[in-house]
């Protein structure tokens, strides 16, 4: 009788931290706060009868191969002006600058580029290449067309590329498009 | 002079820790909301390459995932160019109704905005990779927005 007249003890709460913390670990180890990350590219359809390519009569200094063996970092640079197969050997992480270039050559050389609009780079792949080679490949490309879109828009705007509005983001995009073609070989 | 003198000098005050579990509460908070769990079970080997020139994928509805890597289970085992869309190990011919699939599952007016996301093993070969852009490509007679998903790579 005299018990239940009895205020009821106060719950401790000191170890409610405790279980909060326990918690809290658990969260902070499951998340992973994985954002998608990647190269972006825009796949164009495949050639059909109503849906042809544009066929235009490539000067073969404008093609620029990137040549890529199986199973090896290795890659072969040659324009479509040398015979096939007597490209240079760089790594994949070197490509940056032939490929710049072979870009920015405005005619210069011959054997390379007339212009960056008429460009075209050429990826072509063995069947047993590796994927992160390729990938490599994408990235230096992007890296490439990343800096000297960025030079023409400080040039023109003196604003970097990605500050730009859409309609000036055009104009240097017409300057340097990117024009990737890729093949598989046998 | 004697303005400021401490009430009981050399004995530090305590600090109230009562409203330490309101502050852990929060961040338990904060971080249960942020977590995904991971939606689907791979079943191909996913060591994805790496690239310094990426960018996010926003709006994570939008975007549809093929994952593409060696079999790890049953009898994909150590097979090299699996494919699994969703939950189970696919074949390349089934990615045009997948494709249509995720479309029809989207409002018509974010149709246009679905990205896909290809999660390839570095150690995928191209041959295989092609096939399954050529699929890509075929379904899209307006063209494809493709990302090739990378873990990022600081310079």
């Amino acid at each position: 009788m005299s018990k239940s007249r009895r205020s009821l003890p106060e719950i401790n709460a000191g170890s409610m931290a405790d279980i909060a913390f326990l918690l809290l670990i658990f969260f902070l180890v499951t998340t992973t706060m994985d954002v998608d990350t990647g190269i972006k590219r825009k796949l164009p359809p495949l050639p059909d009868e109503e849906n042809q390519p544009e066929q235009v009569d490539f000067h073969k200094n404008n093609i620029l191969v990137i040549d890529c063996s199986p199973n090896s970092d290795i890659i072969l640079l040659e324009t479509g002006a040398e015979t096939a197969g007597n490209g240079k050997p760089f790594q994949v992480t070197e490509i940056k600058e032939p490929v710049m270039m072979f870009l920015s050559n405005y005619g210069k050389n011959p054997d390379l580029s007339e212009s960056p609009d008429k460009a075209v780079v050429s990826i072509r792949s063995h069947k047993k290449t590796h994927y992160k080679t390729y990938v490599q490949i994408q990235d230096q490309l992007s890296l490439v067309y990343k800096e000297l879109r960025n030079n023409e828009s400080l040039k023109r705007y003196s604003k970097k590329y990605e500050e730009l509005d859409t309609d000036k983001k055009d104009v240097i995009k017409k300057i340097y498009p990117m024009r990737v073609s890729e093949t598989i070989k046998e | 002079m004697g303005k400021f003198k401490r009430k009981n000098e050399g004995e530090s005050p305590k600090i109230s820790t009562a409203s330490l579990p309101d502050i852990v509460f929060m961040l338990l908070f904060f971080f249960m909301v942020a977590t995904v769990l991971r939606e689907v079970e791979l079943k191909v080997t996913n060591d994805l390459p790496k690239a310094s020139e990426v960018s996010k994928l926003q709006r994570k509805s939008l975007v549809s995932h093929i994952y593409v890597g060696a079999g790890k289970y049953g009898k994909w085992k150590g097979e090299k160019n699996c494919l699994q869309l969703n939950d189970a190990i696919a074949e390349v011919k089934d990615i045009p109704a997948f494709v249509l699939a995720e479309r029809a599952a989207r409002h018509e007016d974010e149709r246009k905005l679905i990205w896909t996301s290809l999660k390839a093993d570095n150690a995928t070969e191209m041959y295989f990779i092609d096939q399954i852009t050529t699929e890509l490509r075929r379904v899209s007679p307006m063209g494809h927005k493709i990302s090739y998903t990378t873990k990022k790579e600081n310079k």
